[in-house]
């Protein structure tokens, strides 16, 4: 199970690549790679999920989310620059607590999940 | 033919190696619905080899499930995995080795329409005939068309041979049952009232397209995705919605089995519970001449049984093999190496199914019917073209006093020994009957789980005995109540006093006849036909014979270690309390003229 997760968390980090420019505010997800590239990219709502459920956002951070399907990139803009160190914060960590989430599932610690709300769909 | 053991044994081995060149790199993915000869339209998505020439056929492997063929995915997993990922299997072994794949959702069920009685109906059934029909009519096919499955889906697979349709070439069902009832919903006519309860609540779920459900029993699918993925033209939803409408009227199997007691109950529809069962199709089985490659695993529910009834009954060329493995083969439930990881591995695995069809379709075809099976203990694997393996023999333990297990029969007149029923005794949520829910194996509690329970342990064994077959157990019982299930478990204890689970069994004391008609199919323990006719409360302080079979197994016991077995008359976990009312006493007789004993299936070594 450890060589799935860590294959899994391989495949994560080698699709989405995240740039960050702190001047303008503004972090960008980019997402490489063939798998779905027809399908939409994301719904903002889907973003948010991701940041709290999996990132551990755990704060409402106000942020502006556009989504270029056809550029695959999802681009975060925020209103100031503490609460775009907060989300950086989440997003340099997330697909090893994604990871971690799955491996505690696995062993049924399914109280990793207590308190993270639901999906917004 | 006296069993042969060897490294040559490996069936997948046998089946030989995959390619080293792949012609293919690389799949695409599509989805459609066909139109079936009703009008219900099925939910496909279709994976084909990238770079598949003009003009190029292939054979199709078909895969139906209920199960959800494709996954809306949440993010960030949709943008890593494709929306087949949690099929087994996954498009990338076939494709590269030259197959398309059509992964279909069964009438009534993810993003099809239509609705459903029961599984594996009629229409479920004929449905797989049209889809063929739409696949050899495709650009791309050769009109070869393969299918297999694991579980339900393995079934499916099955099932798919009774339309004859001359387009299939070979099926593979994995896991899957024969007889409905005994191996999987009442085995020993004992509710299975766990599994068909939860497996009906994920039915209905999915059914409904509800994701939210796997958050308290599977929470990393409630991670993963949203719901089934929609077929790609069906851009507003529309049609989905209008399918999981009509799966409103689905039907499912705990509502209509969990108040009834025997074989043959009539179920709302006016069916049997033998209508969701292979068996009474073998006719059409056979008359196809499909070559079949079966597979399950020792510890697997009551489905074990269903591999040996197959490949005994059926005339179709055939590969069998029991492994040691959980329900799905994810993770191995070898009890006596309990932290070692599975084997085949995945990639192994679908090497191997591939290898097999492309032996059906390009080869030489499947000659005759081998089984192989995984020795435990012993830990290799042998191959027999027949069941039982010649070189068998069967031998007789005897309880007998002081909670002994001897291979003499009583002597004394007298001897019995009572014990309370204890209905907190359970086997735990890792056994044989939760891993139908892709669930490991684990049975290391026996040691504090049989304090619970009355056991008889031998005297440690004078040499190497190999267990293989069905052991069969014979118990003379009186009871207080006029109803009951006792169930047995088979144990090995080493010299340290360590308890092993080897296998079990169960019957519903009502059920207790063997009966003088033939059984339906050759089966190689008492036959209990489970009708009401036969079925006869005890009465209470009369002796009773209450003899059936444990489900099959085998596995070497080592010299110096003891064979125990342990009885039980509930396992709260997993299956239905009875009676209902009370907490009845059994007395065991262990006596010359009532010499209960289990008798053991071993193999003499060539």
């Amino acid at each position: 199970m450890a060589e799935i997760l860590e294959l899994f968390k391989s495949k994560l980090q080698s699709v989405i690549e995240v740039d960050c420019d702190e001047n303008n505010l503004i972090i960008i997800l980019n997402v490489k790679g063939e798998i779905q590239k027809s399908d939409i990219l994301a719904e903002p709502h889907e973003v948010k999920d991701m940041l709290r459920i999996l990132g551990g956002l755990t704060e409402d951070v106000s942020m502006e989310i556009e989504i270029d399907n056809k550029a695959r990139k999802i681009k975060l803009t925020f209103q100031n620059k503490e609460d775009l160190e907060k989300v950086k914060s989440v997003v340099d960590n997330i697909w090893e607590r994604t990871i971690h989430i799955f491996d505690e599932l696995e062993k049924g610690n399914n109280n990793i999940l207590r308190g993270v709300g639901d999906f917004s769909d | 033919m006296v069993k042969s053991v060897g490294p040559e044994n490996n069936p997948f081995e046998a089946l030989g190696k995959p390619p080293e060149k792949l012609p293919y790199d690389g799949y695409t993915v599509s989805s459609t619905y066909i139109t079936m000869r009703d009008g219900v339209k099925i939910a496909a998505t279709i994976c084909l080899p990238k770079g598949l020439g003009s003009g190029e056929k292939i054979p199709t492997l078909l895969y139906q499930t209920r199960y959800w063929r494709a996954m809306e995915l949440r993010i960030p997993f949709r943008w890593i995995f494709d929306e087949t990922f949690t099929n087994t299997p996954t498009p990338e072994i076939f494709t590269s080795r030259g197959y398309a794949i059509v992964y279909t959702d069964v009438r009534g069920t993810g993003a099809s329409f239509g609705t459903r009685p029961h599984p594996w109906a009629e229409d479920e059934i004929k449905d797989g005939a049209d889809v063929m029909d739409w696949i050899i009519s495709q650009p791309w096919s050769d009109r070869n068309v393969v299918t297999n499955g694991i579980s339900y889906t393995g079934t499916t697979a099955e099932m798919l041979i009774v339309n004859n349709h001359p387009a299939l070439k070979a099926s593979m069902p994995g896991h899957g049952p024969w007889d409905a009832y005994t191996d999987l919903a009442f085995p020993g006519g004992v509710f299975d009232h766990t599994f068909i309860q939860l497996w009906g609540f994920l039915g209905r779920n999915l059914d409904n397209n509800n994701a939210s459900m796997f958050r308290p029993v599977l929470p990393a699918g409630w991670l993963l995705t949203k719901g089934v993925k929609p077929v790609e033209t069906d851009k507003d939803l529309s049609q989905l919605k209008e399918a999981i409408q009509q799966h409103a009227t689905n039907q499912y199997v705990f509502e209509m089995i969990h108040d009834k007691d025997y074989y043959d109950d009539t179920l709302p529809d006016g069916t049997g519970i033998d209508a969701a069962s292979v068996y009474p199709r073998k006719d059409k089985i056979e008359e196809s001449n499909i070559p079949i490659l079966a597979w399950c695993s020792w510890l697997d529910s009551g489905l074990v049984d269903a591999i040996i009834t197959r490949f005994i009954n059926l005339k179709n060329p055939m590969i069998a093999i029991l492994g040691d493995w959980n329900h799905g083969l994810r993770f191995s439930a070898n009890q006596f190496f309990p932290d070692r990881s599975v084997t085949p591995t995945p990639t192994e695995r679908v090497n191997a199914w591939v290898n097999f069809f492309d032996i059906c379709l390009k080869g030489n075809g499947i000659q005759g019917k081998t089984l192989y099976y995984y020795t435990m203990v012993e830990e290799k694997w042998n191959k027999t073209n027949v069941w039982p393996p010649e070189g068998y023999a069967r031998k007789l333990w005897y309880l007998s006093e002081n909670n002994t297990l001897s291979p003499s029969i009583p002597q004394t007149d007298s001897g019995a020994d009572s014990y309370r029923i204890n209905f907190t005794a359970t086997t735990g949520r890792l056994n044989r009957w939760w891993t139908l829910l892709a669930q490991p194996i684990d049975y290391s509690n026996r040691a504090k789980a049989e304090k619970k329970l009355l056991t008889y342990t031998s005297s440690p064994i004078e040499e190497d005995m190999e267990i293989t077959g069905n052991p069969i157990i014979t118990l003379y019982i009186d009871s207080t109540h006029e109803d009951g299930a006792i169930h047995v478990y088979l144990d090995d204890v080493d010299e340290h006093g360590n308890i092993t689970y080897i296998t079990d069994g169960q019957l519903r004391v009502i059920h207790r006849k063997i009966s003088s008609e033939d059984p339906p199919y050759k089966i190689m323990v008492p036959y209990h036909s489970y009708k009401k006719k036969d079925a006869k409360p005890l009465v209470p302080g009369e002796i009773a014979e209450v003899k059936f079979g444990l489900y099959a197994t085998s596995v070497v016991i080592r010299k110096g270690h003891r064979i125990r077995i342990a009885i039980a008359g509930a396992d709260k976990d997993t299956f239905a309390k009875y009676p209902a009312e009370g907490r009845p006493t059994i007395t065991v007789h262990r006596n010359k003229s009532y010499a209960s004993n289990i008798d053991l299936p071993l193999i003499m070594k060539k």
